[in-house]
């Protein structure tokens, strides 16, 4: 059947936007159901104006941030500032670290971040779409994903080398 | 060169996509030893979260939510059996009324001259090769707007 194949071929992406902004593991199930059960009744309101992949994005960051309003969650687009790691005082950062030490610092790092911050993240880097399909997926303006974004990478970056440095010291 | 550093943010950029960045940040980037460590810093947080493995789902999503769908109703073939009546009724009245009017349209065409006849029979092909052509890159973007392989 056509919609299995559209589903198949399109859980990955929204697996990735879904685990990024619900936090709840239990929650999730039901969050993936709701996303295809809403594509499929307004498959007739997809116009062609972008690729179908984006347009199921785009449904499924709004589900989410529907599901976050409604369970009154942390606002999804603010990076709580003063809690942001503040700039250490040396960039020397040993290059030669192991790969899986990185990896968890870097995981740790980004579930601190925001929803939309990892979704962010996310769609850029893992997924990399361009500027333009993150703006149609999410709806917030060029600038405001640009900003998102520095800020996100800044903060993961000084995670990394508060780790590097609490582990020297 | 350049003796302020860059911002955190063009060096992001200069990272991202050195080709776009300023020549003064690309060489104080690759001279100033504090710059270099940033650079390095980004390079390898990028190489890190590009290899973070991909979230999936630990469930049959296709299937849970396939058997919530409603069961698609077979299209009743009354509505098909009127198509083919209509399209049916149509052939035949076109091919009575070109039967019926041969003489006339015959003797309409050979009043025309036939410069004209050309030039409507020119006009209609090019018009059903444009057309044709607009079809043919509607269902192109359309299929590529789907992209789904």
């Amino acid at each position: 059947m056509a919609f299995t194949s559209i589903i198949k071929n399109t859980e990955g992406l929204v697996a990735q936007i879904v685990f990024k902004m619900i936090s709840t593991p239990g929650d999730r199930k039901d969050i993936a159901q709701d996303i295809y059960l809403k594509i499929f009744k307004n498959l007739d309101g997809f116009k062609f104006q972008s690729k179908l992949s984006t347009w199921i994005a785009q449904v499924s960051y709004n589900t989410c941030l529907d599901y976050l309003r409604k369970k009154k969650l942390s606002f999804p687009g603010t990076l709580d500032e003063e809690n942001m790691i503040n700039e250490p005082a040396s960039d020397d950062t040993n290059i030669l670290v192991r790969q899986r030490q990185l990896s968890t610092i870097l995981k740790a790092g980004i579930e601190k971040l925001p929803p939309v911050y990892k979704t962010l993240i996310t769609l850029y880097h893992n997924e990399e779409l361009s500027y333009d399909e993150i703006v149609q997926i999410t709806g917030l303006p060029e600038g405001t994903v640009k900003s998102y974004l520095f800020r996100a990478r800044k903060s993961l970056k000084n995670s990394l080398l508060m780790s590097y440095k609490k582990e020297d010291i | 060169m350049r003796v302020l550093h860059p911002t955190d943010e063009e060096i992001q950029q200069y990272v991202l996509d050195s080709s776009s960045s300023d020549k003064a940040i690309t060489e104080h980037a690759s001279s100033c030893e504090q710059c270099k460590a940033k650079v390095a810093s980004y390079r390898l947080l990028f190489t890190a979260i590009s290899q973070q493995p991909e979230e999936s789902f630990d469930f049959d999503l296709a299937k849970l939510v396939m058997a919530q769908l409603p069961i698609a109703k077979p299209k009743y073939s009354q509505d098909n059996f009127f198509i083919y009546l209509l399209v049916f009724a149509a052939i035949i009245l076109t091919g009575a009324a070109l039967y019926y009017f041969r003489n006339y349209i015959a003797s309409l065409f050979a009043s025309i001259a036939p410069v004209f006849i050309y030039l409507i029979t020119t006009t209609g092909i090019t018009l059903a090769i444009i057309l044709s052509i607009d079809m043919f890159k509607n269902y192109q973007k359309k299929m590529r707007a789907l992209d789904l392989y």
